[in-house]
């Protein structure tokens, strides 16, 4: 790609630990332009790691080395901690895996909507209350009155997800990336709320990494897929070919999910195979 | 506050059904007080015979959770009846149930204690329920979930969202409960995984015949693992289908066929 948003070369995360090492992601490298890439793989891949890893928010114990980390000409593995806190949440958001996680469970939803919008746009209380039940809507919340109400533990699992959703798109930044973001939602709601990161994706020229175990979902909603195993990128397709994948991982993947129009007693469990640790990953269906 | 128990159960259901595992009777359950007042249940009534497993689908907020959490004995503010076996069971629950009826929770991060290694979250329950030979049952689990035995010794902290969720499992299985509720089981899970594990739910309900009430999104999923489904909507179970119907898509009610063929997409 001539000009990537983002450039990552060579990650590498290990956590020490009492009984060895464990290294989770190993020698990963990949571009993402103003696209939508999906991240797959089974898990303890290293996916949400690398995600975080662009922000630098791994654990403080992990070790994080990386050959090159540059986004949008800022080279992001000299920045400070003080630059990388102006990055986060305003030009590079992270919808966390675990979205109750990351709300204030002593804060009203809507007092939490409120606070980050009026971060970011100086306005008075009344508008940002506007806004805030606008934003509740657009994520397909019923009920945007009596939600605004609600402490985290009174909203049920996917309406925290779309709360959390709503909040990282305040600020408009210029890379989301998604962590499982709609694995609670029913599909009727969840192809909503990627409706609205799909505009955001076009209008504004965001680009967005979509870690997610739905294969079917990546195929269809990605333009670009990385598959990973075993903390390394095992193959990097075109969206529309994932299910025309070459590496045996990905293809075991794709035959292990349960299927409407193919009832069977026991699914397929994929095989697994060490030796694709070192292998060279497969680039758009061709082995280097 | 607690729900008076009806002494008599609604006319014109059977007082007993032979092989009747988990019955609710016009399970009804209200948030909130005044114009805050949510009703998130309606008089919902379905029953799963011993062995059987029951799906719950429908939209986002429709009030799956909260049945699952009123069967467990996590709310007991509720109307109506829940039954186990033949005999209704007390809103205020004792030990003896938490040992036969487990919760798998849809949310794998909120669901360990954050200080507890995998170890103590195995254990602990064994020991509350008096079981022998615990270290040979945490491996026997361990190894039912896939992970292996250097798992013991890690924090929540220290594991991925899918191996959570394993240990969730685990800890649920750990006991050799009669029924497993179970939310969302898998969608925290890559599919390589939801596969061991729902073949892990299939196999251990033949040999242990266990009971399963189970909350998913994925038709696929629901279908594969459930024979009856029940689709809900705004806090009731407007229809009942068979695995068949849902592959099918054959529903009577508008909405259950505009759900599914939104969820077929
Ligand atoms: N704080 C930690 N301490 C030690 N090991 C960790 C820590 N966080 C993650 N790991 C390990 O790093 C590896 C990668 O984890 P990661 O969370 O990136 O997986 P993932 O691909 O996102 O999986 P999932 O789909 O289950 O969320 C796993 O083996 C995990 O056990
Ligand atoms: N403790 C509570 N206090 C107030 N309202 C609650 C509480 N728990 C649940 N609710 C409300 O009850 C409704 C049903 O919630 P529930 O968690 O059962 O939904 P669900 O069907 O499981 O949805 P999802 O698929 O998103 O998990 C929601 O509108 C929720 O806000
Ligand atoms: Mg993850
Ligand atoms: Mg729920």
């Amino acid at each position: 790609m001539a000009n990537p948003l983002l450039t990552v070369e060579d990650l590498n995360i290990t956590f020490p630990g009492a009984h060895g090492v464990n290294h989770a992601v190993r020698g990963v490298s990949f571009t993402i332009g103003h696209e939508k890439v999906g991240i797959v793989g089974e898990s303890g891949s290293g996916k949400s790691q690398t995600g975080r890893a662009i922000l630098k928010l791994n654990p403080a114990f992990a070790r994080m080395e990386v050959g090159k980390l540059e986004f949008a000409g800022c080279d992001l593995k000299a920045a400070s901690e003080r630059q990388m806190r102006r990055i986060r949440g305003n030009r590079i958001s992270m919808i966390l895996q675990d979205p109750k996680f990351s709300l204030n469970p002593l804060m009203r939803i809507g007092a939490q909507i409120m606070e980050a919008y009026r971060l970011h746009h100086r306005t008075r209380i009344a508008e940002a209350r506007q806004r805030t039940l606008a934003m509740l809507e657009a994520v397909q919340i019923r009920e945007p009155e009596r939600v605004f109400n609600l402490y985290p533990h009174e909203v049920s699992g996917g309406m925290g997800q779309r709360i959390m959703i709503a909040m990282m798109l305040i600020p408009e930044p210029e890379l989301i990336i998604a962590d499982e973001p709609t694995s609670a939602l029913d599909v009727t709601v969840r192809r909503q709320v990627l409706g609205i990161l799909d505009d955001l994706v076009s209008r504004r020229g965001t680009a967005l990494m979509f870690i997610s175990h739905d294969l079917n979902l990546v195929a269809d909603f990605c333009d670009r897929v990385l598959v990973m195993y075993a903390g390394r990128i095992v193959e990097d397709l075109p969206a529309r070919e994932l299910h025309n994948a070459r590496h045996p991982y990905t293809r075991g993947l794709l035959e292990s999910l349960p299927r409407l129009d193919r009832p069977v007693e026991l699914l397929k469990v994929p095989s697994r195979d060490p030796a694709w640790r070192d292998e060279p990953s497969i680039y758009r269906g061709v082995t280097p | 506050m607690t729900a008076a128990i009806p002494e008599v159960l609604p006319a014109g259901r059977p007082q007993s059904t032979p092989q009747r595992h988990l019955e609710t009777i016009d399970l009804d359950i209200t948030f909130g007080t005044g114009l805050a007042t949510h009703h998130a249940v309606k008089e919902v009534s379905f029953m799963i015979k011993r062995g059987g497993a029951y799906g719950l689908i429908g939209e986002s907020g429709c009030g799956k959770s909260t049945i699952l959490r009123a069967v467990a004995g996590l709310n007991a503010d509720y109307r109506g009846a829940i039954l186990i076996g033949d005999k209704e069971v007390q809103n205020k629950r004792g030990k003896e149930f938490f040992r036969r009826v487990q919760m798998v929770f849809q949310d794998p991060y909120a669901s360990l204690h954050p200080r507890k290694i995998v170890k103590s979250v195995l254990m602990e329950p064994m020991k509350i329920h008096g079981f022998d030979n615990p270290e040979a049952r945490m491996a026997r689990v361990l190894d039912e979930v896939g992970l292996g035995q250097e798992f013991r010794y890690r924090y929540p902290h220290e594991l991925s969202g899918g191996q959570r969720q394993r240990i969730a499992i685990a800890r649920a299985l750990v006991i050799e409960p009669e029924i497993l509720l179970l939310d969302e089981p898998t969608s925290a899970l890559d599919v390589s995984v939801q596969a061991e594990i729902l073949n892990l739910l299939k196999t251990l309900r033949r040999e242990r015949h266990l009971t399963y009430l189970m909350v998913s999104h994925d038709l696929a999923v629901v279908a594969h693992l459930c024979e009856r489904i029940g689709m809900m909507q705004s806090g009731r179970i407007i229809e009942e289908m068979t695995d068949d119907d849902v592959r099918a898509s054959r529903a009577s009610q508008p909405y259950t066929q505009e759900f599914l063929a939104a969820s077929i997409g």
